[in-house]
C-alpha cells in the first residue's frame, strides 16, 4: 500500500555549507509550480530533527564544518543525504582553498551526487527521488553503496 | 488593499490548470544553447593543452608522458559546464552534449571521460611524435585514412632537414614493411 | 454503548483530520499552478515519522514534553466528548453538564498551552521563542473567544428561555439550534460565528498566524527539537486542532439536523471540511505570514472590539 509507505513523503533540509547560492536558488525552483516536487511527498522542513533527506550545497568551509556535522548529526535515521552541485562533490571552482575543509563525502557518506553547477532542477527532483530508494533499502537494511545505480542521463524515470 | 486582484489571479490559475512541466513522464527539455557535458574524441586532438590551461576549476588533467602516451582526463564532479574549453581548442577535439540535462549518480568517480593519445613512429627518421589530429591530416590530404595518416606523422625535423623526395622514399618504404593499404 | 460508538467516531474524525490536511495542501497546490501532493498525504506523514529514531539533544526536558504530549491528547478527547456527535437521532453529546462551553474553551487554551510546554521543554533558543510567540498568539485571540463563548451563552438562554443555570451548556445552544433551524437565523449568532471565523487561523495556527512555529525564521518555533513519533503525535494533535475548531463551528451554528445518521455524519464531515477551506486553506493561499506585533494587535483591536461589541448587545 503505497499510502503507508514511509519514502512517500520525503521531508527535506536544505543544509548550506557554504555555497554561492546558485545551487540554493535551484533546490527552491525544484519546488515551484513549473517544477512541483511537492507531487511526490517532498516537504521543505526548517529543523533538521524533522528531516529525511537533507539535500546539501556547497564545499565544506572551515568555519562551517562543525556545524555542517552536528546538523547531520541531529537528523534521524533513516536519512540520505544528496549532495547538490560540484563544489559540494569535489569542491568545483574553489576545490584547493585555504578555507575548504570539504568535499562533503570526505567527512560523512554521501549517498546521492547532483552534478552541475548549478544542476538543473529537474536533476535535483531525480537527486531525491534516488535518495528515496536508499530510504527504503536503508529502512530493510539492505543498504549497499553499490546497489543503486547510476541513473540514465535525462532518461525517464 | 489588492485582495480582489489576488483573488482574480488565483481564480485565473485555477482554470488555466497547472503549469508543471511534464518532466518525470517525459525526458528533460533543455533550452537552446544548454550546456552540457564537454565530450573529449582523442582523434582529434593534438596535445596543445590549451584547455587545460582556460579551464577555470582545473577539470581537466593532462599527464603527458613525453614519447609514451598523452593521457587525458575530464572529471565532471569539477566541470562545471562552461564550455571554455570547447572555444579553446583549436582542432575542435572537444565538443559539447547540447542535450542531456541531467547527471545524477550514486558514485562520483563513475563520471568522468579518460582517454588519450598514443605517440607514433615518424616514418623517416622513426623519432616519437604525437599522433596527428584528424582535423589537421585533412587540412592536408583531404581525407584520413591509414595512408595520409603515416604521411602527416613526419616529424618537423625531418621536414626541416630532409627532400622532399628522400620523404616520399622513405614513407614508401613505411607502409611497405608495415603492410599499410594505400589509397 | 453510546462510548462505543464515540469512540469509532473519534477514530473516524481523526483520520478525516488528516485527509482534510491533505485536501488544504492539493487545493493550495492547485491554487498556485500545480498539483500538489496526493491528498492522503498527510496520512503517510503521519505513518512515516512511527519509522523514524534520532538522537535527542542532552539539554531537552523529555518528560515535560512526553507529559505536555499526553496533555494535549487528553485535551483533544476532552473538547471532542463535551461536542454533540451525529450517531443516533440528532445531535447528542457523549459527557453533558452545565458549563461545558466553558470546559470546552478551557480544553482550546490547554491545547495552545501544550505547545507552549513542548516549546519550553525543548530548551534551544529556537523552541523558547516559538513558545513565548505561543504565549503572545493565545493572550491576543484567547479575549475575544472567551468573550464569544460568555456572549454565545447568554445568547443561547435568552432566545430558548432555559433557566439560568444552563448558561454556558452546550445543550442550550442545541436546544436553541432547533429552536431556530440553524443558530445563523439569529443576527447576534451570526455575528459571532463570524468573528470566531476570524479567530480560526490563530486558534488553529495557520498561515497568516502561524507565527509561533514559523519554519523559516525560528526553525519550526516550538516543535524544533522533536523528531520522530514525538513529532508524530504533535502533527496529529494539530490536526485534531484545526477539525475539532472547524466541526464545532460547523455542528453548533450551522448543521442542519436529519433523522438519519448515515446522512449526520456525512454532513458533519463534509461541514468541518468546508470550514477548514475558509479558515485554513483561503488564508494560506492569498497571503504571508504576518509579525508577531501586526498578529496581536490585529486580534485585539478587530475581533476583540467586535466580540466586545457582541457581548454588549447580548446583554442589553
Ligand atoms: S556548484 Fe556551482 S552553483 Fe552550486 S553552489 Fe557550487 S559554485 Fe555555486
Ligand atoms: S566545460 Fe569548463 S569546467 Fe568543464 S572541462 Fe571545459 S573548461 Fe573545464
Ligand atoms: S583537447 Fe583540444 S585544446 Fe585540449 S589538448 Fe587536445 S587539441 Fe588542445
Amino acid at each position: 500500500m503505497s499510502i503507508f509507505k514511509p519514502e512517500k513523503s520525503l521531508w527535506i533540509y536544505h543544509l548550506n555549507t557554504g555555497s554561492c547560492n546558485g545551487c540554493d536558488i535551484e533546490i527552491l525552483a525544484a519546488l515551484t509550480p513549473k517544477y512541483d516536487a511537492e507531487r511526490f511527498g517532498v516537504k521543505l522542513v526548517g529543523s533538521p530533527r524533522h528531516a529525511d533527506i537533507i539535500v546539501a550545497t556547497g564545499p565544506v568551509t572551515a568555519v562551517a564544518k562543525e556545524s555542517v556535522l552536528r546538523v547531520i548529526d541531529q537528523v534521524p535515521e533513516p536519512k540520505a543525504i544528496v549532495v547538490t552541485g560540484v563544489c559540494g562533490i569535489t569542491g568545483g571552482v574553489f576545490r584547493g582553498g585555504y578555507s575548504i575543509a570539504g568535499p562533503l563525502d570526505t567527512l560523512v557518506p554521501v549517498d546521492v551526487y547532483v552534478f552541475g553547477c548549478p544542476p538543473k532542477p529537474e536533476g535535483i527532483m531525480v537527486g531525491i527521488l534516488k535518495a528515496a530508494e536508499v530510504l527504503e533499502l536503508k529502512r530493510k537494511g539492505m543498504y549497499q553503496k553499490d546497489v543503486v545505480r547510476i541513473s540514465e542521463t535525462g532518461g525517464v524515470l | 488593499m489588492p485582495f480582489g486582484e489576488i483573488f482574480g489571479k488565483l481564480v485565473d490559475t485555477l482554470v488555466g490548470g497547472p503549469v508543471v512541466k511534464p518532466f518525470p513522464k517525459e525526458p528533460v527539455k533543455v533550452p537552446p544553447k544548454w550546456r552540457g557535458k564537454p565530450l573529449y574524441d582523442a582523434e582529434d586532438c593534438t596535445g596543445c593543452r590549451q584547455c587545460e590551461r582556460v579551464c577555470p576549476p582545473a577539470a581537466i588533467s593532462i599527464e603527458d608522458n613525453k614519447g609514451e602516451f598523452f593521457h587525458y582526463e575530464i572529471d565532471y564532479g569539477v566541470c562545471i559546464y562552461c564550455w571554455y574549453c570547447i572555444d579553446a581548442c583549436p582542432t575542435a577535439a572537444l565538443t559539447g552534449d547540447d542535450r542531456t540535462g541531467l547527471y545524477v549518480g550514486t558514485d562520483r568517480t563513475q563520471e568522468k571521460i579518460e582517454s588519450g593519445v598514443p605517440y607514433v613512429e615518424c616514418p623517416v627518421c622513426g623519432s616519437k611524435i604525437l599522433r596527428p589530429a584528424r582535423t589537421l591530416v585533412i587540412r592536408q590530404f583531404k581525407k584520413y585514412t591509414p595512408e595520409t595518416l603515416v604521411r602527416a606523422s613526419v616529424c618537423p625535423k625531418c621536414r626541416r632537414e630532409k627532400t622532399p623526395e628522400e620523404i616520399e622514399s622513405a614513407v614508401q618504404k613505411f607502409l611497405e614493411d608495415h603492410g599499410i593499404p594505400r589509397d | 454503548m453510546s462510548i462505543l460508538y464515540w469512540l469509532l467516531w473519534i477514530l473516524l474524525l481523526f483520520v478525516w483530520a488528516l485527509l482534510v490536511g491533505g485536501i488544504d495542501r492539493k487545493i493550495v497546490a492547485h491554487l498556485q499552478g500545480r498539483y500538489g501532493p496526493p491528498f492522503w498525504q498527510n496520512i503517510t506523514d503521519f505513518v512515516k515519522l512511527f519509522y523514524k529514531k534520532g538522537k535527542v539533544a542532552s539539554r531537552t526536558a523529555l518528560v515535560v514534553i512526553d507529559v505536555a504530549l499526553v496533555i494535549g491528547v487528553a485535551a483533544a478527547v476532552l473538547a471532542l466528548s463535551v461536542l454533540p456527535f451525529p450517531m443516533g437521532s440528532g445531535d447528542s453529546q457523549l459527557l453533558s453538564a452545565s458549563g461545558d462551553l466553558i470546559i470546552f474553551a478551557y480544553a482550546f487554551a490547554l491545547m495552545a498551552m501544550v505547545y507552549v510546554l513542548i516549546g519550553f521543554g525543548g530548551k534551544s533558543p529556537y523552541t523558547l521563542v516559538g513558545a513565548s510567540r505561543e504565549i503572545s498568539m493565545l493572550l491576543s485571540y484567547e479575549i475575544p473567544f472567551i468573550l464569544l463563548i460568555v456572549a454565545m451563552g447568554y445568547r443561547a438562554v435568552f432566545i430558548t428561555g432555559l433557566p439560568v443555570e444552563s448558561i454556558f451548556s452546550m445543550s442550550a445552544l442545541l436546544a436553541a439550534k432547533s429552536q431556530l433551524g440553524t443558530l445563523l437565523m439569529d443576527p447576534i449568532f451570526l455575528g459571532i460565528f463570524l468573528v470566531l471565523l476570524v479567530l480560526g487561523p490563530a486558534v488553529v495556527g495557520s498561515v497568516p498566524f502561524d507565527i509561533p512555529e514559523a519554519e523559516t525564521e525560528i526553525v519550526d518555533g516550538y516543535g524544533a527539537e522533536l523528531h520522530g513519533p514525538r513529532l508524530g503525535v504533535l502533527f496529529g494533535l494539530k490536526h485534531i486542532k484545526l477539525i475539532t475548531y472547524s466541526y464545532f463551528l460547523w455542528m453548533v451554528f450551522v448543521s442542519p439536523l436529519t433523522g438519519s445518521v448515515l446522512l449526520n455524519v456525512l454532513s458533519a464531515l463534509l461541514g468541518s471540511l468546508l470550514v477548514a477551506i475558509v479558515i485554513n486553506t483561503i488564508p494560506r493561499a492569498v497571503s504571508g505570514r504576518f509579525r508577531i506585533d501586526q498578529g496581536a494587535k490585529f486580534y485585539l483591536l478587530g475581533p476583540g472590539l467586535a466580540s466586545l461589541l457582541l457581548l454588549l448587545l447580548t446583554l442589553v
